[in-house]
């Protein structure tokens, strides 16, 4: 009956740690009047859900290299700073951004939509201004058809002109069309003179159909996007019908950038002036007048949103080469709230069904054992909530998986105990004695659990990891509790009430 | 308070020739399986798309097949979760898995414009990405077992290392073999449940083989099969009891815990089972049969 007050005291002790952290998890997740602030506050000393409970995306980027000479390394690093530009100014709630090897970068997003969320970290946002060739447009035409009635005896008159229909002063495509007309623009590459290209502009509505206009343009770009001060949405000001209640971008350029689009547009004027931004032509608008005040406008068929997002890219910069998905996983907001619900059931459901098990098998002693089980959870929680981990889905089943094994430290013990009691031992030496010799064994088999549990948690991915956690912190939260606090409850009731018999 | 198992005397070294053979005719009918059939790979591994979408109107699986075969995505996996007809998962390998998902989420808003849909999951795996997780989960997997191997090897004797290895061995074969028959997706988390699964039966084995150890030094006039024997027979208790327990949660789990985690119970579920027996049946006889053709000498 060693220093049972000071075994108290210890217990007690990591009680008290155990409540002050585990506070901050409970009220965030339970106070439905919380403001803003404190949740801020609760949230950065709480557990965290995972993305499959909360919803959100998990993205891996990675940085297509073909035609730089950058290494992927630095090309990368350049678009990680671009990318967390663009999130910080798109307002996420705890994103995550790590860079990752093999020129990926990881992005974690709670909760965002997912279509303009991809569009905002996808987009390069490379911005150019270059002049339309006007005058050019005919003669390029004309050289198209030459050369496809010359490449083929069969075709028919004017086969590239013949996809064409008027789009108010332009020209256009239908969009069922666009593979066709992208088709032939390849074999022609050659014929189209080298300080000239075509490009396309978005999809629109004209009379009833869907159409791309089709521009043709000075190979050279004027300006870029690396000359942009500021960006701004604001309401097209347009009288024109079409582009009621639409959104545009007004861009501000650098100093030196003002002087030359003033001079470019001066330069110009009656000409029409791209705005292209990565190779779509967004428009085209006719230079009236020179502008000296170094501020040019987006205009299109941008909703709120589009031109917000669009404005953010701009300020934020165009990234340095393009990045593709290579990795995607998205959970809606209601298959995370599914899973919480059916987690908890499946939780609570074990809970009962080994509570009520250990309380028939073993009776006084299984209610110890229950009681270590609650103190185990506990802990769990709160440690997850002291160093702020995440609760995914595999998590859930990890905490159901602890209920389950962490009884067999207890199991381990009692069955020990019996055993001293069928050979004849008094209740306290039993006690002590079935402790004392199924330590070793708990402390064997945990120990090759919680390898498993690190190389889970090394090797796994976002979720997996979770469950490692969930898995490794229960076993050790269970050594304490199955092996220390449950020996001190015996020994405190035994010497208490002088218990001769013991019911295990 | 009951006990249900008390003072058994199994013999169960004497048995070992049934346990052998039974063991010998599910690893034969397994690997039979697994090469024949081979793992149903989920997207993790072979790179593909996974999308599972709730649709407001009932729809029937042929329905949605059609839809698919219009884009040329007729080889996908389409599974109905529920009876309702109302969420579905359609899972395909594909080398494009960006261009595949947006080709279906297209053509489902062209064939269904009036079934409001919530896309409840999507996901896409390049398969280069999955090449890469499943070398990866190769090295968890061989570094879980050398680690173990050691540790037991460490704290026991190298038999014993030996023979746990073989255990786990006989355990995720089996296991893997039942997923191919169910024909369950073999994702990464099944993979995490295969490692859990080495993790438990390793738990067993260590506490039979304590148990053993300590009868080896108390009953050192005894033969090695008498030692093994009681050994058994004494943990038995503990064994079938953590096993109730630890069965009771997955089962829980595999009944009430939706959809996203049943691949995950199912998994543990069936390697419990064979992790438990295997513990019993296998271990301590590979370790007798070893003893009695190279008999150590006791000290």
């Amino acid at each position: 009956m060693r220093n049972i007050g000071l075994r108290i005291g210890i217990v007690i002790f990591v009680l008290v740690l155990g409540i002050i952290a585990i506070y901050p998890t409970i009220r965030l997740y339970t106070d439905e009047n919380l403001s803003k602030e404190n949740e801020l506050a609760l949230s950065k000393k709480a557990m965290h859900l995972g993305l499959d409970l909360k919803g959100g995306m998990h993205l891996v980027l990675e940085i297509d290299t073909t035609g730089f000479t950058e290494s992927a390394g630095d090309l990368r690093d350049r678009a990680y700073e671009i990318i967390q530009n663009r999130i910080d100014e798109f307002g996420v709630y705890e994103p995550i951004i790590e860079k990752q090897s093999g020129g990926r970068i990881l992005v974690q997003l709670p909760g965002v939509d997912r279509d303009r969320a991809i569009d905002l970290i996808e987009k390069v946002a490379h911005l150019e201004f270059i002049l339309v060739a006007e005058d050019k447009i005919e003669e390029v035409l004309g050289q198209i058809d030459k050369y496809l009635q010359a490449a083929d005896t069969f075709a028919f008159e004017e086969p590239f002109r013949s996809y064409l229909i008027p789009v108010e002063q332009d020209m256009g495509i239908d969009v069922r069309d666009e593979d066709s007309v992208r088709a032939i623009l390849i074999q022609v590459e050659d014929v189209i003179p080298v300080d000239l290209q075509i490009l396309f502009g978005p999809r629109e509505p004209h009379q009833g159909r869907e159409v791309r206009r089709l521009y043709v343009l000075k190979k050279e770009a004027e300006l870029t996007g690396e000359v942009i001060r500021d960006a701004k949405h604001e309401p097209a000001q347009s009288q024109d019908l079409q582009h009621l209640g639409s959104w545009q971008v007004s861009i501000e350029f650098k100093r030196e950038a003002a002087r030359r689009f003033a001079t470019l547009t001066g330069k110009n004027i009656n000409k029409r002036l791209a705005i292209v931004l990565d190779g779509i032509v967004q428009s085209a608008p006719e230079i009236v007048q020179r502008i000296p005040g170094g501020k040019a406008m987006i205009t299109g068929r941008f909703t709120a949103e589009q031109a917000r997002d669009l404005a953010i890219i701009l300020r934020a910069g165009a990234l340095p080469a393009p990045l593709k998905i290579v990795e995607e996983r998205t959970v809606g907001p209601s298959l995370g709230k599914d899973s919480i619900r059916s987690g908890i059931r499946a939780v609570v459901i074990a809970g009962v069904l080994v509570i009520v098990f250990m309380l028939i098998y073993y009776s006084l002693s299984g209610f110890v054992a229950d009681i270590t089980l609650f103190l185990n959870l506990f802990f769990l929680i709160a440690i997850l909530s002291a160093f702020r981990g995440s609760l995914t889905m595999p998590g859930i089943a990890g905490i159901a998986l602890t209920i389950g094994m962490a009884v067999d430290a207890n199991v381990l013990i009692f069955e020990r105990i019996r055993e001293e009691l069928n050979i004849g031992k008094t209740t306290r030496t039993a006690i002590d004695q079935g402790f004392a010799r199924a330590w070793i064994t708990i402390f064997d088999s945990n120990v090759t659990t919680i390898i498993i549990g690190v190389i889970l948690f090394i090797f796994g991915s976002g979720p997996i990891k979770g469950f490692a956690l969930i898995l490794t912190i229960g076993l050790v939260s269970n050594l304490f509790c199955a092996v220390f606090v449950s020996k001190v409850i015996f020994n405190y009731f035994t010497f208490k009430f002088d218990v001769r018999k013991l019911r295990i | 308070m009951i006990e249900i198992i008390k003072g058994t005397n199994i013999d169960f070294t004497g048995k070992r020739k049934y346990g052998f053979g039974f063991s010998a005719v599910i690893i034969f009918l397994s690997l039979i399986l697994i090469f024949a059939k081979g793992p149903n790979f989920g997207i993790d591994f072979t790179g593909g798309a996974l999308l599972q979408i709730r649709f407001s109107e009932p729809i029937t699986t042929n329905e949605l097949r059609n839809t698919l075969s219009k884009v040329g995505k007729e080889q996908a996996l389409i599974q109905a979760l529920g009876d309702e007809g109302r969420e579905y998962i359609i899972r395909a390998a594909d080398e494009k898995p960006v261009e595949f998902s947006k080709s279906v989420k297209e053509i489902l808003s062209v064939d269904f414009p009036d079934n409001d849909r919530e896309i409840l999951r999507e996901e896409t795996v390049e398969p280069k990405i999955g090449k890469e997780l499943l070398t990866k989960t190769l090295w968890a997997i061989f570094l879980a077992l050398v680690l173990i191997f050691g540790y037991v090897s460490f704290r026991f004797d190298y038999r014993f290392g030996i023979a746990a290895v073989i255990a786990l061995f006989h355990d995720a074969i089996f296991t893997i073999g039942v997923l191919v028959l169910t024909q369950r997706e073999f994702s990464i988390v099944v993979v995490g449940a295969l490692l859990t699964i080495i993790g438990y039966s390793i738990n067993d084995s260590i506490v039979i083989s304590d148990r053993i150890r300590e009868k080896y030094k108390k009953m050192r006039k005894e033969p090695y099969d008498v030692i093994l024997n009681t050994g058994l027979n004494e943990t038995l208790p503990r064994t079938i009891l953590t096993s109730s327990t630890t069965l009771l949660a997955v089962v829980a789990l595999l009944i009430f815990g939706g959809t996203v985690i049943a691949d995950f119970a199912f998994t543990l579920l069936i390697g419990f089972v064979i992790g438990t027996y295997s513990s019993i049946f296998i271990l301590a006889n590979i370790v007798s049969i070893w003893e009695e053709r190279f008999p150590k000498k006791k000290k």
